[in-house]
């Protein structure tokens, strides 16, 4: 197990290129970098701060219940990572260093120190410095504590690289990168349900209870972390032979995690590749079939029109539906459509959950202003998914504009998929919102209502995409599944505030339809003025798409050349 | 400018078609006569163009000057006339991933106006003669890249396109595909449709087309039957291979490697 000094340092400054070259020749990201860097710094900094005085001034047990609490927090959150935010490995891929002739021991070697560049090492290393500082009541304990957490982080490290290793094929599979990219958004796309979780009903006070009686350590105390803190709580006891006992169980199972990280790292390099790509199948042999006498290659009217069509197919064009079809099946099937549609979820369960958690808010329940707001969410949740129609396609627009199809059929079968998710959400809302509110009366108005300002949203939306198309970068794994989506950045942002307030703008008369004549307490007007509103938003929906359609065809080349990499 | 071309016989023209990037000629005035039924081969290096000239012909790229008619249709002012007539397999795929391949060939099927039961029809054969009758189940993006080829080349063709533009067809492809996609652009060609292919298999292109342009440069410094350029490229040399045609007529540098430390003993 020789490891060569100076093939370490080559390693350490492949991975210091690797992650300059990356700043170089990507300068937004390193903007990224430095976002993230700052929030690490800021969260971490703030736990570090907090934990450090948690060590200090809190009575016993509460203090150490603290040490057990951040220990097992760090390991968790560090067995947790992989799954959700690293690619390959943060510091090096090994598939790649397996090329070269490199011990075992070098390998992880470079591995561990390579770890030292990714940012949240930054913030690991804030929390047991935290650590150590808090504990460092005399010198004997502050070495003690730096020891304890030395050998701690290789164990993190370790543990973490080892998760990694074991479910290298399954974090590689399309359906584990789907599902991550799911999992995040929700996270992210759900923080005030998470925050109603963990602070609502009295549980912070349970958890302060629990620090004073020292039940977390009854659990913690046999985990790995639970070993490393029991190590610094003997010392501090002056029990010095105990806490030695505890140190050196620790390094014995850091070593064992990193003996059984090489075995795994060995086994994955070695076994046959079989994720990430289609796996090969005996295929029956294939018999030679003449094209020449299949139909497929003989001559045929393309643009025949089919015999025996249904009435929906009278209706709405095959190709309309066609595209309406494929891209409802792309709303199911691509996490990062399906990433974009959690919001709508989310106000569809605050909206169910919210007055069971808070009885007492006034939020929620008992007003029909709950019926009137469904209508705006539904907005949203359409100009969410429809003002930049174009680039959702992202690369495969070019395929889309291969196909002869006349540009305002585009438009409408996009329409048609984004109307019929918005009507699904717009129903559920309804029946939510009169449910809580008792309003009856209000509901055929807010259906009537609701329908013309969509008609209104997806006009504006079919403006937006045709003359302000953008590129939406595929999203990635984890984390970087909420960071910014798109490289135009600001002037994104600007563009889809102002468009929202143009159409925010145009839906004031079918605002006015519904509010006036309940303001003015005549509600028979509304007998005239909604459905006045709904010609008004099917008017202005059908003209703004006929007018801006045929620049799709006209600027084909300029749309595709904003909106795809190729 | 007529939105039509008079020729009948004529399936893809150009006229001093030009794309310049910044201060570079990409595609230079570039001429091409090709007749209906013709299997033609397009080469050239790296950035010499071929890409470019394909995007200018199917309507991916606005030509910067020069005109393009593909089955005697104005490719840049009747554009949907154009694309219904041809069938493009692009360079970059950008298939709908996210579909089956089933899925994506019943997709491309309604996109081009054909009838629901042909479509049917048309994308089970096209399925079982490419060999992804198993696979058609599974979603494109798990597909390899030669199955990705495959079922791009079949979207291509279930509407039975009059030219059909292929951008490098057989990169990745297996040998028996490969066998397969021969034979049936072959017969395509039989049955009038005209092939324009690009490719760096020049065995290939040497086996398959009837007319071979060379590009260099964004300009056309080559064109005939394999025949015919051998009579010009090589004079004397009458059994001359196409890539002996190809180094000649680019004026690829014949550089010897100097590189004697490979022919030592010893471990390092």
């Amino acid at each position: 197990m020789a490891i060569h000094a100076d093939k370490l340092r080559w390693l350490f400054w492949l991975r210091w290129k690797t992650l300059t070259r990356g700043f170089s020749r990507r300068p937004a990201s390193l903007v990224g970098a430095i976002v993230l860097l700052l929030i690490v710094l800021w969260g971490a900094g703030t736990i570090a701060v907090v934990t450090f005085l948690a060590y200090r001034n809190l009575t016993p047990p509460a203090n150490s219940e603290v040490l057990y609490l951040v220990l097992t927090g760090v390991l968790l959150i560090w067995i947790m990572l992989p799954l959700l935010e690293f690619t390959s490995n943060e510091g090096l891929d090994v598939s790649k260093l397996a090329l070269f002739p490199l011990t075992r021991a070098e390998l992880m070697a470079s591995l561990l120190f390579s770890t030292l560049l990714d940012i949240p090492t930054i913030g690991l290393v804030l929390l047991l410095a935290a650590v150590i500082a808090g504990w460092a009541v005399s010198v004997p304990m502050a070495i003690l504590a730096f020891f304890t957490m030395l050998i701690f982080y290789v164990l993190v490290v370790g543990v973490s690289q080892l998760v990694l290793a074991l479910f290298m094929s399954t974090l590689q599979s399309r359906r584990f990168r789907d599902l991550s990219i799911i999992i995040v958004a929700v996270f992210a796309s759900s923080c005030y349900l998470v925050e109603q979780f963990v602070f609502g009903g009295g549980r912070f006070l349970h958890f302060t209870q629990s620090l004073q009686s020292g039940s977390y350590s009854l659990y913690l105390q046999w985990l790995p972390s639970g070993v490393a803190a029991r190590s610094i709580l003997m010392a501090t006891q002056g029990n010095w032979g105990a806490s030695l006992a505890w140190l050196g169980l620790l390094l014995v199972i850091s070593v064992v995690v990193l003996y059984l990280w090489q075995l795994v790292l060995e086994r994955s390099l070695s076994s046959p590749e079989v994720s990430g790509s289609a796996r090969v199948r005996n295929r029956r042999r294939q018999q030679a079939v003449p094209l020449a006498v299949s139909p497929a290659a003989r001559p045929g009217s393309a643009n025949a029109q089919p015999a025996g069509v249904s009435i929906w197919g009278r209706i709405v064009s095959p190709q309309v539906s066609a595209i309406a079809l494929k891209d409802l099946k792309y709303y199911w099937r691509d996490p990062q459509l399906k990433a974009r549609m959690l919001p709508a979820l989310i106000y569809v369960i605050i909206f169910l959950v919210g007055p069971l958690l808070n009885p007492d808010s006034s939020r929620f329940g008992g007003s029909a202003f709950t019926l009137v707001i469904v209508p705006l969410l539904v907005f949203l949740f359409l100009a969410t998914l429809s003002l930049n129609t174009l680039g959702l396609e992202r690369d495969s627009l070019t395929t889309l504009f291969l196909f002869p199809v006349p540009p305002r059929r585009i438009l409408w079968g996009k329409n048609l998929a984004v109307f019929a998710l918005g009507i699904v959400e717009f129903l559920i809302l309804i029946a939510v919102g009169v449910f809580l509110s008792h309003a009856w009366n209000l509901v055929l108005p807010v259906l009537v209502v609701g329908l013309a300002g969509m008609g209104v949203t997806l006009g504006c939306a079919n403006f937006a995409s045709v003359y302000f198309p953008q590129y939406e970068r595929p999203m990635q794994r984890g984390f970087r599944a909420t960071g910014q989506t798109s490289q135009s950045g600001c002037l994104r942002a600007v563009l889809a505030l102002v468009m929202l307030a143009a159409t925010a703008i145009l839906l004031v008369p079918v605002v006015l339809a519904l509010a006036l004549p309940y303001f003015l307490r005549a509600e028979w007007i509304w007998g005239i003025t909604i459905p006045l509103s709904l010609v008004y938003g099917i008017a202005f929906h059908q003209v703004v798409t006929l007018l801006v359609a045929p620049r799709i065809l006209k600027r084909a080349p300029e749309i595709l050349a904003v909106t795809t990499r190729e | 400018m007529s939105s039509t071309y008079s020729s009948t016989s004529t399936a893809i023209a150009t006229h001093d078609l030009l794309r310049v990037f910044g201060q570079k000629a990409a595609v230079n005035h570039l001429n091409l006569t090709i007749q209906r039924g013709e299997f033609y081969g397009f080469l050239g290096p790296n950035g010499a163009g071929k890409s470019t000239t394909i995007k200018m012909l199917t309507g991916l790229l606005r030509p910067t000057a020069g005109t393009a008619y593909v089955a005697g249709v104005n490719v840049w002012q009747d554009p949907l006339r154009a694309r219904t007539v041809m069938g493009v397999l692009p360079e970059h795929l950008n298939l709908y991933e996210r579909l089956s391949g089933r899925e994506f060939l019943i997709f491309a099927g309604h996109m081009y106006g054909v009838p629901e039961a042909d479509i049917r029809r048309r994308t089970e054969e096209l399925l079982h003669i490419l060999t992804l009758t198993d696979d058609a189940g599974k979603l494109i993006v798990d597909y390899s890249l030669g199955m990705r080829k495959k079922i791009a080349l079949a979207a291509a063709l279930i509407h039975r396109p009059q030219v059909l533009f292929l951008d490098e067809p057989f990169e990745g492809i297996d040998p028996v595909s490969s066998r397969t996609i021969r034979d049936i652009l072959h017969d395509l060609t039989q049955h009038g449709t005209t092939v324009f292919f690009s490719s760096h298999i020049l065995e290939v292109v040497e086996r398959l087309s009837s007319r071979i342009g060379i590009i260099n440069q964004g300009i056309l410094v080559a064109e005939g039957t394999l025949q015919e350029l051998r009579e010009r490229a090589s004079g004397e040399q009458k059994d001359a291979t196409l890539e002996d045609i190809f180094l000649s007529v680019v004026g690829a540098p014949e550089e010897v490697h100097n590189l004697s430390w490979l022919e030592q003993d010893g471990e390092n």
